[in-house]
């Protein structure tokens, strides 16, 4: 049985980029038959795979992002896709977005430690920095990036691997 | 014929192939996904834009960096079968875009929609307990979820992953609005869905006629080969 989030008081989902491009490719794959951009899934391999992460998410009542997020979003898209599917595959992210209604929070540059930013760059920063303005809600962070939740964990704030989801049998 | 190909400069060659690479292969491969979403009746239509997502008009499954390529295409074959096929996938899916735009309109307006909705989230939130942490109340965000569970209907969408916020309950309760798919209010999208899928099924089958007289002709292959330059 999963655990509650609710329950455990982590009712808020912060989304990295990594998860969220996962979902959309998986939809682009699947439903728009986009099979060029088979190869670029990493973790959404199979069915079985995207039901847990599915379900996983849904188990939150809000779900939430940043800008910078959306901005590296933006720049894979325009890196790793060809123009004639941009547009899809945007229809496809702003579906994500809509269907979870997903929120977002601006975090301003120079609101964030210029030296972490430095380190880890911004847009790891802006999602750290989102989740420790909760405070008690206790947050998740969801990300495939192990630098970002090594930092989370030294800060105090909840963060787990998109891995950990996926091969958790009691998730 | 054959001796005018055997005369044929080089350039007209990589015009062939352009036209082959970068307007006739996009649209079929588009057509190929508009035909599979079609014939699982799922319009991709959004009321967001009142227009279908994924399905478009033919120019636009072609790169608009290619859009030059595509006007010579049209120049050089004004008298060919597949235009009138272009201009006739494209008023269809006008008429497609018009009619279930209009019956979102009018779902949204019609009482049998709205008390069928209202006495499925009923039923669901009587439900909800026992459908575990991911179902939330809706109650609050009725008005939402009305418009989402209208354009659902207008795609017959079978059900939605768990993730998505209205999932517990269009996957429970909801998706038995689709039953209203079988009203009379629809049958003008159901035909115009219809046209528009016999008009890609023979516009499809046109095109991959014409790219193979064309790789036999002019001996372009139908795709690009890595290392096999083909005008030499």
């Amino acid at each position: 049985m999963p655990a509650d989030p609710v329950i455990s008081g982590q009712q808020v989902l912060i989304f990295d980029t990594g998860p969220l491009l996962e979902l959309v490719l998986y939809s682009a794959v699947h439903d728009l038959q986009l099979g060029l951009l088979k190869g670029q899934l990493q973790f959404l391999k199979n069915v079985s795979s995207y039901q847990k992460v599915s379900e996983f998410v849904a188990s939150f009542p809000k779900k939430t992002t940043t800008p910078h997020v959306v901005a590296e979003i933006s720049s894979w898209i325009i890196r790793k896709t060809e123009r004639k599917g941009q547009s899809a595959i945007w229809g496809l992210v702003y579906r994500e977005f809509s269907s979870m209604r997903m929120d977002e929070s601006l975090l301003k540059l120079l609101e964030m430690p210029q030296e972490l930013v430095a380190d880890i760059g911004a847009v790891d920063v802006s999602v750290l920095k989102l989740a420790s303005s909760f405070g008690k809600t206790k947050p998740i962070v969801l990300s495939i990036d192990s630098t970002l939740i090594a930092e989370c964990k030294r800060a105090g704030v909840n963060a787990k691997d998109l891995w950990e989801v996926i091969f958790d049998n009691n998730s | 014929m054959t001796k005018r190909l055997e005369t044929l400069p080089k350039k007209q060659f990589r015009r062939i192939a352009a036209w082959i690479y970068a307007v006739i292969n996009p649209i079929i491969d588009s057509l190929q996904r508009e035909l599979s979403l079609l014939n699982s009746g799922n319009l991709t239509w959004r009321s967001r834009t009142n227009k279908c997502e994924f399905i478009r008009t033919i120019q636009e499954y072609v790169d608009s960096t290619q859009w030059p390529n595509y006007q010579d295409f049209l120049a050089e074959h004004r008298d060919s079968g597949l235009i009138p096929g272009f201009k006739q996938h494209n008023s269809t899916l006008e008429k497609v875009n018009t009619e279930a735009t209009g019956v979102f309109v009018r779902l949204l307006d019609s009482n049998v929609f709205i008390d069928m909705f209202e006495a499925m989230l009923r039923q669901y939130e009587i439900q909800r307990p026992s459908l575990g942490p991911q179902a939330q109340s809706l109650a609050d965000t009725k008005k939402d979820v009305r418009e989402e569970a209208a354009q659902h209907v207008i795609n017959n969408v079978q059900s939605l992953p768990s993730h998505y916020v209205i999932a517990s309950f269009w996957n429970s309760t909801g998706r038995n609005l689709l039953s209203l798919r079988n009203n009379p209010e629809f049958q003008p999208l159901h035909r115009a869905t219809e046209t528009l899928l016999k008009t890609s099924t023979k516009l499809k089958t046109e095109l991959e006629s014409y790219r193979l007289s064309l790789s036999r002709n002019y001996d372009v292959p139908a795709a690009p080969v890595p290392g096999i330059p083909f005008e030499e």
